[in-house]
Order: C-alpha cells, then structure tokens, then sequence
C-alpha cells in the first residue's frame, strides 16, 4: 500500500477467525492485513462461502476474533472493554444484505432508525424534539419521504428498506461503515440508486466504507481498493482500477472471465472456466487453497503463500501463468 | 424439424391475471412472443414484471383459482394451450416442455436421493424401459451434467448449489424437451459456478438443439448467452431484438436504456451511474397509456393518456411512442 501520510481509520493486523465445527477448526478468515484510509473504500469480493461476510463481522467485533488485531484509528479495538466498546462503536457501523429480515417487523420505521441511538445511550443527551428533528434529518438525507415515519418495513419495497438500514446506520454519525452485500438483493435500477446514494453520504460525511459483495462490477464501481478472497485467504490486494486492468492471481483473472456483461465483443472470448467447487476449509491442508481448481498448480504450491508486494500498492499471493 | 415455419412458441396478446381477495392483479397485459426452433431468447425484466407469470402460463402452472389467463392464446407447435385439458398439459409438461426453477435448493427432495429422483423422471416419460436400461439412462444424465454417477446415491443437501442446479438440469433434459423454461437459472449462483452453468446450458443446447427461453434480470447473462432478447416491463414486451440490436444498436425503448445505463461498467470509469427515477406502476392499478411514462425521461403528453402502438424494423421491436413515423417528423 502507498505511504499515505494520513492515519488509517481500520486497520487489520494478521487477523485470523476459526469456527470450532465438529469436524474440525473451519477457517473463516486467514491471516488478513490491510489498511482503510478515512473516506475510501475497500471493496472485498469473492464467492459464497469465502470469508468475506465473516471478516466484516469479526472487524466491527461483532464476533470475538481467534488471533491479530484490529486497529482503530491505531487502537486495538479487541482489547476494548465494554464500555471503551460502546463508544468506539457508534463509530462503526454495519449495513446488512437481506432488507426484509434485517428489519424487526414490529417496529415503525421511525423506531427503527431511533433505536441505534437508544441502545448506544446517547439518547440521554438528547431532547425528544431533538431526537425527532434529527430521524427527519436522517431520512431526508438518506431519501426516505416524511410520511414514510409511520409505516412499518412491509409497507415498504426492497430498495426504501434498504434506505432504513442505512438510516438506521447514518443516526449515530458513524465513520466507518461494513455494507455487507448490499445491494445483491435488489433490483438493477434500485441498485443503481442505493449505490448512488451511499457515494453521495461518503463525500458528504468522509465516511470510510468496507464493501463486501460477490458482484464485481459493482465493487469496481464503488471501491477505492480490492481486495480479493478465497476460501478466507486474500489472494490479491490492488488499487481498483490497477486489479482490473492487471489481474495477476490465477483466481482473480479466472473470476473476471467469468463475469458476463453486456459487451458483446467479449462473447467470443476465450473463456477461462475453473473447474470444480470451493473444498471445504475445515482443517486446510497447507498451502495455496485454490491450488485443487488451479490449471497451473504444482508441487510448489503446497508450500504455505503469502502476499508479496509485486507492484506499487499491488499484491499478489501468485502470479502464475500471467502476462 | 419436418414443420416448414420452424415455430415453436408463438404467443398472442396474452392476458394473465391474478384474483386476490382484495384486488386483481394485472400481471401479464398484452404479451407478444414468438420462438423459433433451436432459438435462444432471453426474457429480461425486473422483479414483478411478469416474467415467471409467463413461464407458469406457458406450462399452466398457474396457482389454481388464484392465477387466470384472461385471453389470448399460447400456440405450441400449433397447438393453442389455453384450452387444452390437464391431460393434454402432462403429456407435455417436462416430456417436450422442460422448466428449470430459480431456485436449486428449493426443487428437489430433500427425502429423497438425487438418483432416484432422476428415476422418478424417467418413469414417467420412459415406462416401457427396462429396469437396467433406466440405471443406464441415470448414470447417462449424471455423466452429462458433469456429476460422477458414484454420487447418485447422495441425497440433496450433500450438494452444493452448483451441482444441485445440474442435477435440476438433468431433470429437465431427461426427455429431450423441445422447448427449456429456465426461470433464473444462475441467479442463486456465484459467476465462476454461472459461467459453469452457462457453458453446460449451452452444450446441452447443442447436442438437443431445444429452443430456449432463459428469464433473468441480469443482461449481462442475456448478452453472454442468447440471440435474442424481449424486454419486459409490466407484463407487456416493450422492445424485441436480436442481441445486437439490443445492446449496439442506435435506437433503444427508454426503459433498455435505463436498465443498461444502471448496470456499472467494467470497462467504462464513469464516475455515477444514472438509475431509473421511481418504481414498476402496482399491477393492481395500472396507468392508462405507457406504463413506463412517469420514469421516462421523454414522456410526453400522448404517452401518459395513449398506449403506443409496437413499431418494427428488421424484426427489432420497440414500443413506444417516440418511434411512432408520424410523430418522429414533429420533434
């Protein structure tokens, strides 16, 4: 990553997450590292099952984390106790995927975007005319109608729930945000309009946005950097536009073959099919892990790899078999 | 292949609608489709457009009492399905006509081993073969969808979605269909498993030579696989073309347009991408006129009042009223 003078705002430090399972240790999340810098994005991209969810969740300590650190603003958040964690976390936010259980049904949706600041106690500080000038602030800013106040989550479509969650993320005026797929399970116009607005709420706010997702031309769209996982392994960490013009992991090149888009001078293109599925990540052998898919693996790969810096802020776990 | 027009699927003005206890839900309004042999049409459209009503209709899956196609006709190999008795239905439903749903967690048995469910299917459509002939069969299918036969005494939930959504292909390959409903095939799918998927779709495609219609959202997907492309919105085609004209050709429906303007590039850096202001009209209570006007950035007076009438050059459909000849000069 480049010298950035300015201080990170999340930093993860070799952080690893196992699952007891009673097969064995399942690997979530190996040996992750990276930086955010206030008001970028880091995108995480990979397929169902990889990790990606999990990393989110085990950053925001949603989740206690089996071995590293977590960085923020240069603190180790992991060794917080309940209360120095209560007032980090207003800072950290987390949008979810699916907006139709993520949402209580029971609630209004004025008490839904209310209720962060109940549970994190700084309702105290505020008068009941305060508090409801700012949910009104909050649902303008997040494009929710005023009338919307009184209705509750069945009321609303997939894209406006969508808009409670990340109102009910926004009340706490947080400064970095986990968006866990969020926009998977909308439609393409809707999609368009949440993205949108979550650009227009990070240059408002210098909001810092860790966007997981297994769509890659959305994570081009939105991220600063890419970080790319398999089975809970990063396999490649590039600038946005530097992945996708120079895609060098053998994985990596094979997932943007297999994107379909609406080009149609690519239709005969050469494609790159990976044969097989993900292995199962209980207790993994040593080594690179898409080794079993891999057209290039040898014996070499069975060798443990780790991320090497092969250009200016460019890693790669292997290189093999590129130009 | 010994009918001269080479038509499968021709449907008509097509009318479906949903009665509900509180209101009527207008979910298919005027649809026009033809399909020719060995064709690859894709069906694209958002949520609640009425793109799985039209599959469901085609099949008369159509949930009982509730679901009602109103008028029009569905002509298969000359043959109008609209009023053809349930038995006429089962002698062609997974036999010539095949469907595969959206979701492969959901459409197999979970009680069941893949095996014998594949059996299942072959006990219907072959009955006379004898018994080593069927396990031969079986382990045939399981061959060409890419699954080790070894594996056929597993039951669903040992699979992952990959592997269950080519057992679910199988199924409905078994009898060699003339025609494959695939109702989002891939959507439940990551990309490297969609790009298996799609190959296998289109091998199969080959061999069997089925025409296909694949429903999806995603026009990416269309793009990768179809010839041509019905875009819906509303439960009406408001443009038809080969993929060329639909995604390099000059004159698009306003709504493709949105729709592909939505979709973030991979190869393009624009910095915003220009989403469709607003949502689908409710299907209980449709506009009169064009029901994309009040998204449409060109709407005019007429749209809002007159439904436009389908203009077509070279077999590209479009509907809608800025290519009406009469008003093109006016503008």
């Amino acid at each position: 990553m480049t010298e950035d003078k300015t201080k990170p705002i999340i930093e993860a430090v070799n952080l690893c997450k196992y699952f007891k399972t009673h097969k064995g240790m399942l690997h979530a999340v190996e040996d992750v590292s990276f930086k955010l810098q206030p008001g970028k994005t880091l995108g995480v991209v990979g397929e169902s099952g990889c990790g990606k969810s999990t990393l989110g969740r085990t950053i925001l300590r949603l989740q206690p984390a089996t071995s590293g650190e977590v960085l923020y603003e240069g603190e180790n958040i992991l060794k917080f106790n309940r209360k120095e964690m209560h007032n980090v976390q207003q800072n950290m936010q987390m949008i979810f995927q699916d907006p139709y259980s993520s949402l209580d049904p029971r609630m209004s949706i004025r008490a839904l975007i209310m209720e962060p600041i109940e549970v994190l106690g700084a309702r105290k500080k505020m008068s009941a005319s305060e508090e409801k000038d700012r949910v009104t602030e909050i649902m303008e800013m997040c494009g929710l109608p005023k009338y919307y106040n009184n209705l509750y989550p069945h009321e609303l479509d997939g894209g406006m729930r969508q808009r409670v969650g990340l109102a009910r993320a926004m009340i706490l005026d947080p400064k970095f945000i986990v968006c866990d797929e969020p926009v998977s399970a909308l439609d393409v116009s809707i999609q368009a309009q949440i993205l949108n607005l979550l650009l227009d709420l990070q240059e408002q706010h210098e909001l810092s946005y860790m966007f997981i997702t297994h769509d890659l031309a959305v994570v081009k769209y939105i991220s600063d950097m890419i970080m790319v996982m398999y089975m809970g392994q990063v396999v490649e960490m590039a600038e946005s536009s530097e992945l996708f013009a120079h895609p060098l992991h053998p994985y990596t090149r094979a997932l943007l073959n297999s994107i379909p888009t609406i080009d149609l001078s690519r239709r005969n293109r050469e494609r790159i099919t990976i044969k097989g599925e993900v292995s199962s990540p209980i207790n993994p052998a040593p080594g690179c892990r898409f080794a079993p898919r891999c057209p290039y693996a040898t014996e070499a790969c069975k060798q443990n790899q780790c991320l090497k810096e092969v250009g200016p802020g460019h890693f790669a776990a292997c290189t093999e078999g590129s130009l | 292949m010994a009918n001269e027009d080479r038509t499968v699927l021709e449907i008509k003005d097509l009318y479906v609608q949903y009665n509900t206890d509180d209101a009527v839900v207008h979910a298919v309004n005027g649809l026009n489709l033809t399909l020719k042999e060995g064709e690859k049409l894709g069906l694209v459209g958002e949520t609640g457009a009425g793109k799985t009503t039209l599959a469901l209709s085609i099949l008369k899956l159509l949930p009982d009492k509730v679901g009602e196609i109103r008028s029009g006709s569905i002509i298969y190999k000359g043959d109008d399905l609209v009023n053809k008795p349930e038995s006429f239905m089962l002698g062609l439903r997974g036999r010539r006509i095949s469907m595969i749903f959206q979701d492969p967690m959901t459409s197999l048995n979970p009680t069941k081993n893949v095996g014998d469910q594949v059996l299942e299917v072959i006990n219907l459509h072959f009955p006379d073969l004898t018994a080593a002939e069927k396990t031969a069969k079986v382990d045939e299918m399981f061959r060409l969808v890419g699954i080790p036969a070894s594996r056929k005494g597993e039951f669903p939930h040992q699979f992952s979605g990959g592997m269950k959504q080519r057992i679910v292909i199988a199924m409905a390959l078994i009898a060699e269909p003339e025609l494959l409903l695939a109702d989002e095939p891939t959507t439940a799918l990551d990309v490297t498993i969609q790009a298996q998927i799609l190959e296998l779709m289109r091998k199969l495609k080959d061999e069997f030579n089925s025409a296909v219609v694949l429903i999806t959202h995603d026009l990416g997907v269309v793009a990768e696989f179809c010839d041509t492309v019905s875009v819906i919105y509303s439960g009406r085609v408001v443009e038809h073309g080969t993929v060329e004209q639909i995604f390099e050709g000059e004159d698009n429906h306003p709504y493709t347009k949105g729709l592909i303007h939505c979709i973030p590039s991979l190869s393009d850096t624009s910095k915003r991408l220009k989403p469709i202001p607003g949502r689908m009209p409710d299907p209980r209570n449709l506009p009169e006129g064009c029901c994309f006007a009040d998204r449409c950035p060109f709407c005019k007076e007429m749209c809002t009042t007159t439904m436009p009438e389908p203009h077509e050059k070279d077999g590209h459909m479009i509907l809608c009223h800025l290519y009406d000849p009469k008003e093109a000069g006016n503008d």
